[in-house]
């Protein structure tokens, strides 16, 4: 059916418009980063934030032409911690040209049963579960938290030496392996310095309970307390513990990272709670601050250290393919994030760099609750 | 140490028998496993908690919570239950429809929390502490046992000694002879899930103070335990899942107290096991009998 005259050129100048709107500027590409991260079940209150971290980073790199004329971009998808789906969104990430990196996972037993496919894939993997063991089996792999022997040294040196401590309560997550493996090395370290262990209990991510373990450890008068779980979770366990009586003197030194809902979830009972800081967002170092009035502007909340990775995955990926640059492939963004030196980011207190074996280092400090704030530890 | 963590026992146990008796009352008296009575349980615990973003006390947060969780539990009933019911496939029917109706209402409580854990104002009910007999007890879990005491009473009254209680027995045992003596089942298995949804209302309050967590996923775990509860105590019996409520938080609290709280399960699910081999039909029922709204 041939169209007439006056409306075959309404049609050719709608497809003029058309082609001209969504043209690309020639030699302008998309690079995009994948993140499969857990939106819900049990581990969403971790995948949350983090979604919520790299999307704030790509519309900020982005607005301030970070990569130039060309665009990054970032696809978010469920892998609701099953491992099938994990399995399958690494497969769909690598099969898009677009992908440069695929960044998430949470679960260090998931992370260490990728490699065999990654090897074969070849896509670099940003992870986030402490564990280190998956650097030695792909060198695909990257890991965005320091390792937990660095961070743990520095809180156990601070206990031994400037706490005093001498008889240490132990509480873990059973279930989370990163818990395991950080109250492991806490709990050694504790023991090569004499510290006596009084208690050693673990509970699951599930359990809100903590009655009676916390009556049994109140009963061991202990002087302080080593706490292998997440952050709500850590803050409900010091409440309980101070409700069962515990003395208001116990040193408590939480693995959790310094983050507002564990003051939210503890109240004036976390005083005195100590930590390693990976992220903290009272303090005052102008990228922060800027994070922190940033993601409060575009979520209205305060971002807490999982909404701090997926934002410092965000930057760390767009710098690894602006170092690519020009042409960027998968191969040469790998090398660039395996000479990652310096880069500023919102994680730790100064910036991050990785170390020949592709452990991520940046400083930590010390922090220390007071009257819901987190500052500097004596 | 030994009487505090009976009192944390008991006082947990209180909790698990509000929880578990909601969920029994509904098998009960339709024979159905409501998955959904968790997620209920979620929804009342975070009902109370913006009741008291909303400067309500104590009193009038519970009731708003218990209101409505009874409203929701009566959504339930109507969207996941009533349609099965009417075309006789409710049995097992219902497992899959109150497992996606589950689903949903935790849908929602993640999207109104942003997944965050949400924690009762610290002075909603006073951080007071006495001390007695050498025991330590809180005005909360004062308050906890006295509240429980006082609505088991009122449950066991209204199921007993009611009009309604002697319709919503007759229901249970036999729906068509009930219909022929003027009772409508329809109105009954309403109201049912409506004291369950209250019941379940104010289990999530009280978990919600008593253990500082009030979180979407919450309904779960106490939902596995309510189910292990209404087993042990016996299918449908009211006095069953009350003993056994009780009896699941002090065997919890010991077994945290005297071996390790990594045992605690292990321990407690090996003695359901040795009392499921010496009596099958849990501590109050029968397996074999028709299962009803029965004093044991």
């Amino acid at each position: 059916m041939a169209l007439k005259p006056k409306y075959s050129r309404f049609v050719a100048a709608g497809l003029f418009a058309a082609l001209l709107g969504g043209a690309v500027p020639a030699g302008a590409d998309e690079y995009n980063i994948s993140l499969a991260t857990s939106l819900t079940g049990n581990l969403a209150p971790f995948g949350v934030p983090q979604v919520n971290g790299i999307r704030l980073a790509v519309e900020e790199l982005n607005a301030r032409k970070f990569l130039g004329e060309h665009t990054l971009t970032v696809s978010v998808q469920d892998d609701a911690n099953d491992r099938g789906q994990v399995v399958t969104l690494l497969n769909t990430a690598a099969a898009d040209p677009k992908t440069m990196i695929h960044a998430g996972l949470i679960w260090g037993p998931t992370v260490v049963s990728l490699a065999p496919l990654l090897n074969d894939l070849k896509i670099p993997l940003f992870y986030v579960s402490q564990t280190s063991e998956p650097l030695g089996l792909s060198e695909w792999f990257f890991k965005m938290t320091t390792s937990p022997d660095k961070s743990l040294a520095t809180l156990a040196n601070y206990a031994v030496e400037k706490a005093k401590i001498k008889k240490l309560a132990v509480v873990y997550m059973r279930d989370a392996e990163n818990m395991v493996a950080s109250t492991k090395i806490f709990r050694d370290n504790m023991q090569a310095h004499g510290v006596e262990i009084v208690s050693d209990e673990s509970v699951l991510a599930s359990d809100t309970n903590f009655s009676a373990l916390a009556t049994k450890i109140a009963a061991t008068n202990p002087d302080s307390i080593w706490l292998g779980t997440f952050g709500a979770q850590a803050a409900n366990i010091v409440v309980q513990l101070k409700r069962a009586g515990v003395r208001e003197d116990v040193k408590i030194f939480p693995v959790a990272g310094p983050n507002n809902e564990y003051l939210e979830a503890g109240g004036s009972a976390v005083n005195d709670t100590f930590f390693y800081g990976d992220f903290n967002a009272q303090t005052d170092q102008p990228m922060v601050a800027e994070f922190v009035k940033n993601y409060r502007a575009k979520y209205g909340d305060v971002p807490n250290s999982w909404a701090a990775i997926g934002y410092t995955e965000g930057l760390l990926a767009a710098q690894a393919i602006k170092q690519s640059m020009p042409n960027p492939t998968r191969e040469k963004v790998r090398a660039a994030m395996a000479a990652m030196k310096d880069v500023p980011t919102v994680l730790g207190n100064g910036p991050w760099s990785v170390d020949e074996k592709r452990v991520p280092v940046y400083v930590q400090s010390i922090l220390v609750v007071k009257d819901k704030k987190f500052e500097t530890a004596p | 140490m030994f009487a505090q963590q009976l009192l944390n026992g008991v006082t947990t146990g209180a909790v698990y028998a509000l929880f578990a008796l909601g969920f029994t009352i509904v098998f009960g008296t339709q024979r159905i496993l409501n998955l959904a009575h968790g997620a209920v349980f979620m929804a009342g615990a975070f009902i109370g908690y913006f009741a008291t973003q909303k400067g309500l006390t104590f009193v009038p947060a519970v009731l708003l919570a218990m209101a409505g969780s009874a409203v929701l539990a009566c959504l339930v009933d109507l969207v996941a239950f009533r349609g099965l019911r009417a075309s006789g496939q409710l049995e097992f029917g219902a497992i899959i429809s109150s497992i996606g109706v589950a689903l949903m209402i935790t849908s929602v409580g993640q999207g109104v929390s942003g997944t965050r854990v949400l924690v009762y104002p610290f002075d909603f009910v006073p951080n007071l502490f006495f001390s007695v007999l050498g025991l330590r007890i809180s005005l909360l879990q004062i308050i906890t046992l006295a509240s429980v005491a006082a609505i088991l009473a009122v449950v066991v009254f209204l199921i007993y000694r009611t009009s309604l209680g002697r319709q919503i027995r007759a229901v249970a045992g036999n729906p068509r002879a009930a219909t022929l003596l003027g009772v409508s089942p329809g109105a009954v298995y309403l109201i049912v899930f409506a004291i369950s949804g209250a019941l379940a209302g104010y289990a999530g309050v009280l978990i919600g103070l008593l253990f500082n967590t009030v979180h979407f996923m919450m309904g779960d775990p106490y939902l596995l335990k309510a189910f292990v509860v209404v087993v042990l105590g016996g299918l449908g019996s009211v006095y069953g899942a009350v003993v056994a409520g009780f009896l699941l938080g002090i065997l919890q609290a010991f077994a945290i107290a005297y071996f390790s709280g990594s045992l605690a399960d292990i321990i407690f699910y090996s003695l359901v096991f040795l009392i499921l081999i010496i009596r099958p039909g849990g501590l109050f029922g029968n397996a074999a009998s028709t299962v009803k709204v029965g004093r044991a």
